[in-house]
């Protein structure tokens, strides 16, 4: 046994292993920070920006109910050059806020994770105000006359896909349902089947003035009942 | 009867000998060694008197921290248990926060030292109260700040907040 002090090696920048680093530390940050140490290195970018590390500090901040968006509210605007409406986000941290600007009349659609999801004219836009990252998708193709129209947004955690959903119903028993998925190459629309659909199912749920009725497939915290095959989905 | 067990005579201790990366013993009680899953792990297929554990990453002054450390905890729990049973009103838990706040308040080194010797011994309380303060102090940082912290070289192409 040796004995007599040796004098411990200090370093001046001491090395933290990786998987210390971004998944013990880093995973803590609130999605602000993560957003500016993105340009700390190509590493630290291309790290932070993994499916891995977004789906651990995802789940972390949901188990310690962290998340960083308290509210936001809806500034709808209209004079004689233009009209527009703007979605502002409040943070947690501080009296910080920013708002989403967007051409037409928009209505929510719903949120999930930390992302919202808006229905525009033209489309569905779908924005996540901690990275400030926007996403557009076209409407799909335009439902029969006289049928109710109803939308939701949420996770598929069997995929780990984003999609939004369209359900329209119409006379009889006639129903349709398309769904598009986010982050796919194709953004197209497609048919989905589902079980049992009926009227009832098309009811409002969203607070606040809708223009379209909403459809309580998900709330933002539940998850997608996904059990009958990948693209389909039971109602509960 | 079988009642004839008095506790007020306490058995001897049973001890188990930490030998630190620059060779100095450290006994110390078996249970206060048992808050480290890896000794954990593997002391019930040890023989009594071959408890003693080569520690080949951790240095004697973070060993001492970290023995410092797992006996508080150790000695918390059984006065936070002991006033539970007697239902008497305890804030045995804000206490050892406070002293877990208190413990880890150290310079940079050190608290390297500290998460690393955690890590390697998996302390999970430990080394999550380490992670937590690592992380408080980077927090707010900039991007250059962060750089020179981890010692990481800029190879980044943008850096929108360089001028901030």
């Amino acid at each position: 046994m040796v004995k007599g002090k040796i004098s411990k090696l200090t370093t001046p920048n001491p090395y933290i292993p990786h998987d210390i680093l971004f998944f013990g530390i880093l995973v803590r940050l609130p999605a602000k920070s993560l957003l500016r140490f993105k340009c700390v290195s190509k590493l630290w970018y291309a790290i932070l920006g993994e499916p891995e590390f977004i789906k651990a500090h995802l789940t972390r901040t949901k188990e310690q109910s962290t998340s960083s968006i308290v509210g936001f509210f809806q500034v709808k605007y209209k004079d004689s050059k233009k009209e527009g409406c703007e979605y502002i986000f409040v943070n947690k941290e501080g009296p910080e806020y920013f708002a989403v600007q967007t051409v037409k009349w928009t209505s929510r659609v719903g949120d999930c994770n930390g992302l919202f999801c808006f229905r525009s004219r033209s489309g569905f836009e779908i924005c996540n105000p901690s990275t400030r990252e926007f996403l557009y998708r076209p409407l799909p193709p335009p439902p029969p006359p006289h049928c109710l129209i109803s939308y939701g947004f949420g996770f598929d955690p069997l995929k780990n896909e984003y999609k939004v959903v369209q359900i329209v119903h119409g006379e009889g028993n006639f129903h349709r349902c398309m769904v598009c998925t986010l982050g796919a190459n194709n953004c197209s629309w497609k048919d989905i089947t589902v079980a049992n659909i009926g009227r009832k199912h098309l009811v409002d749920s969203t607070p606040g003035p809708v223009a379209f009725p909403c459809f309580p497939i998900w709330d933002g915290n539940s998850e997608m009942n996904n059990t009958l095959s990948p693209d389909t989905f039971s109602l509960s | 009867m079988k009642d004839s067990f008095n506790p007020s005579i306490e058995p001897p201790k049973k001890t188990v000998t930490l030998v630190s990366s620059d060779g100095y013993d450290f006994e110390v009680e078996e249970e206060v060694a048992l808050e480290s899953q890896v000794i954990k792990d593997g002391f019930e297929d040890k023989a009594v008197d071959d408890r003693e554990y080569l520690l080949f990453n951790v240095h004697s002054d973070t060993l001492e921290l970290i023995i410092k450390y797992c006996e508080k905890h150790v000695s918390s729990r059984k006065s936070i248990s002991a006033a539970a049973a007697s239902s008497s009103s305890s804030n045995g838990e804000e206490a050892l926060k406070e002293w877990d706040e208190h413990f880890i308040s150290v310079d940079t080194n050190t608290l390297y030292d500290i998460l690393m010797a955690a890590d390697y011994l998996n302390i999970k309380s430990l080394l999550d109260l380490a992670i937590q303060k690592v992380a408080d102090t980077i927090h707010g940082r900039s991007p250059e700040q962060i750089r020179k912290k981890f010692n990481i070289e800029n190879d980044s192409i943008i850096d929108p907040w360089a001028s901030e």
